[in-house]
């Protein structure tokens, strides 16, 4: 049950929706689309679900080219953003819809009907809503209905828009796990839109980043996280601090600031480069150990962990600091690490960095890149 | 047509029923007025128009028809803002009464106002006794108009009141306004436009009506007769190809005013944020 | 069009106007209502029932009424559904489709409602009158539109052409076609969809639409009145028949007539409301 987009590009007028996407999802998957409101994620569902046509390209299911095939013929279940339940039918007759509609000699007996709907109430756990009205229903429950319902016509696969968008923050984690657990047992071709990173980490299998109607990369969530290929991805992916320099005699320049880089790869490009740092990427240590020097400014207990702002010192010499974007340098301590440091505001402390992604300034966030950038 | 491909059905369908329907019911219909007039020559339509009785009847259409839709938005704001904001019995039976104009046939409404003012009638026999006479006269026009007009302001002020915010009208207070100035600052503003439409509207219909007015107009050339009945005194003449010069001259002239009111609106809402 | 009054909480406005103020507003409203609305109404009965109950069957069970009441009826009963099935057409494709003309279309939809019923007439008789373009063909062939049934409801066609799309489009905007698409995906076909999702959400909308055509449809006056003729125990309606019979100073049978007129308004007022209270319900359901 895979699915295979091919160079699919789609315009309204000047807006371009879709710009010549490619995109393959293996059968049993769980795909996430995850971008900005605007950047083609959803119009990219609606195409493979049948519901939006391509200017060009096509799309492939299960090998066969389905670009115009007409719905039916797509076995595909949808779930709508905002559940488009039959408001004037029972629970019960929501999810019989789509066996009702079918063509007589497909069509079970009413006992078959019964017997299913009750299969599928009993899968999203809620069989005693069945002589409900959907108005009735909370958030939750109508969007486990409408997966059901999806369901109920034994999709090969099933495309969901922004599942949890119109939820609540609890209900949402709630139900993330749980659609997660469901992909587990029913292991249906499954693709997710999102504007969530967090939502996309959690369920996805594997996340497609989207921005202007390209993808921006696809990966695991892993990949994604620890290697984005491209400076939006890592600031659409977590947060991020950029420093603006260049690689100059095997060392990083950013304003005042020097770094050696030990890595001979990262000496390679010897061009203009910004350091994109994590902020759990950056260590805390004692001045005196580290030449990369700031002051802390505000301390943010985040539960799990602390956010440290520290604004960067210039170094000895009395030139610039470093060039950051925001002037302020974002640190995540563990709570450990945070208690262990006992740091208080206007401390004076020394930056150790970790990790860093490479990009080159002239790399306008959203374009993917054209050399691969080489992770330090 | 370019049609788009999309996932809901019938499309053509309906897009024919309804461009057929409209083309043969509107479309050929007004374009055979168009071209019925065009069979007169220029001039032969200004002669036509600019005859004394033509005259006198459009000046007649029009300052009636004025002057029920601008009596009509004082009775209808009364009305709509005591039904909206006021404790009253009986409140939803007068609320559905309201459409009765639209609900009652106009030959009926026509000849009920007549035998009312008629100088003998229940309410006529007052008006003689001040020596007015309503019936048979413009101003019986006028009665007629506001009888056919009264629903327009009055439905189209009525869900704009209700959904006023209640706060902005405590905030004014608050501020120390009194109620009058709450009122003329507040609460008018934003009901401006939805006046304007129902103001329209009750002017554009009281232009074009004819059931009503017959009866009560007395339809005396040059002093009380209308539009519509020129209209149809010319056709009786057989007189087609006057009738249909005035047919267009008041269609050209009502689509006009339709327009300047929308402009009117348009600039209103923008100026007052409301859309 | 009114929707129902929310009932308003009364300690709040007794606080807003003076005393003196929102009495004299109620007095002056209660009077607008009973000069112009109740009284004309009252005096309808009072008019048909002066010479009394016979006089009033009379009038009422002659044979001419009954002739006028069977042609209105079957006016109304040509007119209003197809009307519907338009209406229907036209909301269905502007509110559920982007296409170059929607705007245009949406104009010409209101556009009989700004043009005099007197000239809905007169256009008719341009195409199919004596010297119109068809007339003649149609007349020699032995089906005269104007000055017969077919006139009488081309006409009345056109002045009720707008009731029911114009209820229905806004309906239809704000329901959204999500339903629909749903409907689509799960494998419905078109009739089912129309039949299962979207005719039972715009039912109470379609009625209304569908009560007010018939109120306008039965008590046209003046569009029929030009394409007619009078022609009485032929081309009557109901409305026409009133108008001869006064013209006639036949006052009493006038107004007993109209008392029919005057009913099927008060029905329809009725019927509005209800309606109306479950629409109002509909509404709320479309934006939830």
């Amino acid at each position: 049950m895979s699915i295979h987009v091919n160079q699919l590009t789609k315009r309204y007028g000047n807006f371009t929706a879709l710009d010549d996407i490619s995109l393959s999802i293996d059968d049993g998957e769980l795909v996430a689309l995850l971008g900005p409101s605007g950047c083609g994620k959803t119009t990219l569902l609606r195409s493979i679900a049948g519901m939006e046509f391509a200017d060009s390209g096509n799309i492939l299911l299960e090998g066969r080219d389905m670009t115009f095939e007409p719905i039916r013929h797509r076995q595909v279940g949808f779930v709508f953003q905002h559940y488009a339940l039959f408001n004037h039918m029972s629970v019960f007759e929501n999810v019989a819809y789509g066996l009702r509609v079918r063509p007589r000699a497909q069509r079970p007996n009413e006992a078959a009907i019964r017997q299913r709907v009750h299969e599928l109430l009993e899968l999203v756990q809620l069989e005693w809503l069945a002589k409900r009205f959907p108005p009735q229903l909370s958030g939750g429950q109508r969007q486990r209905i409408a997966l059901a319902r999806a369901l109920a016509v034994e999709p090969r696969y099933l495309l969901l828009d922004e599942p949890f968008g119109a939820l609540d923050a609890n209900v949402r984690k709630e139900l993330r796990r749980w659609l997660r657990r469901l992909h587990e047992e029913l292991h249906v071709t499954s693709l997710f839109v999102t504007h969530d990173q967090e939502e996309a980490m959690e369920v996805a299998s594997r996340i497609v980043v989207m921005n202007h109607g390209r993808i921006e990369q696809v990966g695991t969530p892993a990949d994604i996280y620890d290697e984005p290929r491209t400076p939006f991805v890592s600031s659409f992916i977590g947060n991020v601090n950029v420093f603006q320099g260049t690689i100059r005699s095997g060392a990083f320049h950013s304003g005042s600031w020097r770094l050696p880089l030990t890595d001979a790869r990262d000496t390679l490009n010897a061009a203009e480069q910004n350091a994109f740092v994590r902020p759990h990427d950056i260590e805390i240590v004692h001045p005196s150990t580290s030449e990369w020097q700031a002051r802390v400014q505000h301390i943010q207990p985040m539960g799990s962990s602390y956010h440290i702002e520290a604004v960067p010192f210039a170094d000895a010499s009395g030139g610039d600091g470093p060039q950051i974007e925001s002037g302020l340098i974002v640190i995540e301590l563990t709570r450990h690490a945070f208690k262990s440091l006992s740091l208080s505001l206007g401390d004076r402390v020394g930056l150790k960095i970790h990790h860093i992604h490479w990009f080159q300034p002239r790399q306008v966030i959203g374009k993917p890149s054209i050399a691969p950038p080489v992770p330090a | 047509m370019s049609q788009r491909k999309t996932l809901l059905p019938g499309f053509g369908l309906s897009l024919g029923i309804t461009v057929f329907t409209l083309s043969l019911l509107v479309l050929i219909p007004l374009l055979a007025l168009v071209t019925k007039s065009a069979e007169l020559s220029l001039g032969g339509m200004w002669d036509a128009l600019a005859d004394r009785r033509v005259l006198a009847a459009f000046r007649v259409s029009f300052s009636t028809a004025f002057a029920a839709a601008f009596a009509n938005v004082f009775l209808g704001l009364i009305v709509a803002w005591v039904l909206v904001r006021y404790p009253l019995p009986f409140k939803r039976g007068f609320d559905a009464l309201i459409d009765l104009p639209f609900a009652l046939p106009t030959a009926v409404a026509g000849i009920v106002l007549t035998t009312l003012y008629a100088p003998n009638g229940w309410l006529g026999q007052f008006f003689t006794d001040w020596g007015i006479r309503v019936a048979f006269t413009p101003l019986g026009i006028i009665v007629a108009l506001i009888f056919i007009g009264l629903p327009f302001v009055g439905r189209t002020v009525e869900p704009v009141l209700q959904e006023l915010d209640r706060q902005q009208e405590e905030a004014s207070t608050s501020l120390g306004a009194s109620r009058w100035q709450t009122f003329y600052r507040v609460l008018l503003p934003p009901l401006v436009p939805a006046i304007l439409t129902g103001f329209s509207l009750a002017f554009a219909r009281g232009l074009g009506e004819y059931g009503s007015v017959i009866f009560i107009a007395g339809n005396m050339p040059m002093r009380s007769e209308i539009v519509p009945l020129l209209i149809v005194t010319k056709l009786e003449q057989y007189d087609y190809a006057g009738a249909t010069v005035i047919a267009l001259a008041s269609l050209v002239v009502a689509f006009i005013m339709l327009l300047v009111v929308n402009g009117l609106q348009h600039w209103t809402r923008k100026r007052t944020g409301r859309d | 069009m009114s929707r129902i009054l929310q009932p308003q909480t009364a300690s709040r406005e007794q606080k807003a106007e003076t005393p003196f103020v929102r009495y004299l507003l109620s007095l002056l409203a209660l009077a607008i209502i009973g000069l112009f609305l109740i009284l004309p109404l009252v005096a309808v009965l009072f008019e048909a029932f002066r010479e009394g109950w016979q006089a009033y069957l009379t009038a009422v069970t002659d044979r001419y009424t009954r002739h006028a009441i069977l042609l209105t009826l079957f006016t109304a009963l040509i007119c209003v559904p197809l009307n519907t099935l338009f209406g229907i057409a036209a909301a269905w494709c502007i509110a559920r489709f982007q296409f170059p003309g929607r705007s245009l279309l949406t104009t010409l939809i209101d556009l009989p409602f700004s043009v005099s019923p007197v000239i809905a007439g007169l256009v008719f008789i341009l195409i199919f009158g004596a010297q119109g373009w068809f007339g003649g063909w149609f007349a020699a062939n032995g089906f005269p539109v104007i000055f017969a049934l077919p006139g009488i409801v081309l006409a009345t066609m056109f002045v009720t052409l707008p009731f029911v799309a114009r209820e229905l489009i806004p309906l239809m905007q704000a329901q959204g076609a999500e339903q629909e698409e749903a409907a689509i995906m799960l494998g419905a076909g078109p009739w089912r969809m129309f039949w299962t999702i979207t005719l039972p959400r715009i039912k109470w909308g379609l009625l209304y639409g569908v009560i007010l055509c018939n109120a306008r449809a039965m008590g046209e006056f003046g569009a029929v009145s030009v394409v007619s003729g009078h022609i009485r125990g032929s081309t009557n309606t109901l409305p026409l028949h009133v108008e001869i019979l006064y013209n006639e100073y036949q006052f009493s049978a006038a107004f007993a007539v109209a008392t029919l007129l005057a009913g099927l308004a008060i029905v329809t007022l009725i019927a509005k409301s209800i309606v109306e209270w479950r629409q109002q319900r509909q509404w709320e359901n479309a934006s939830s």
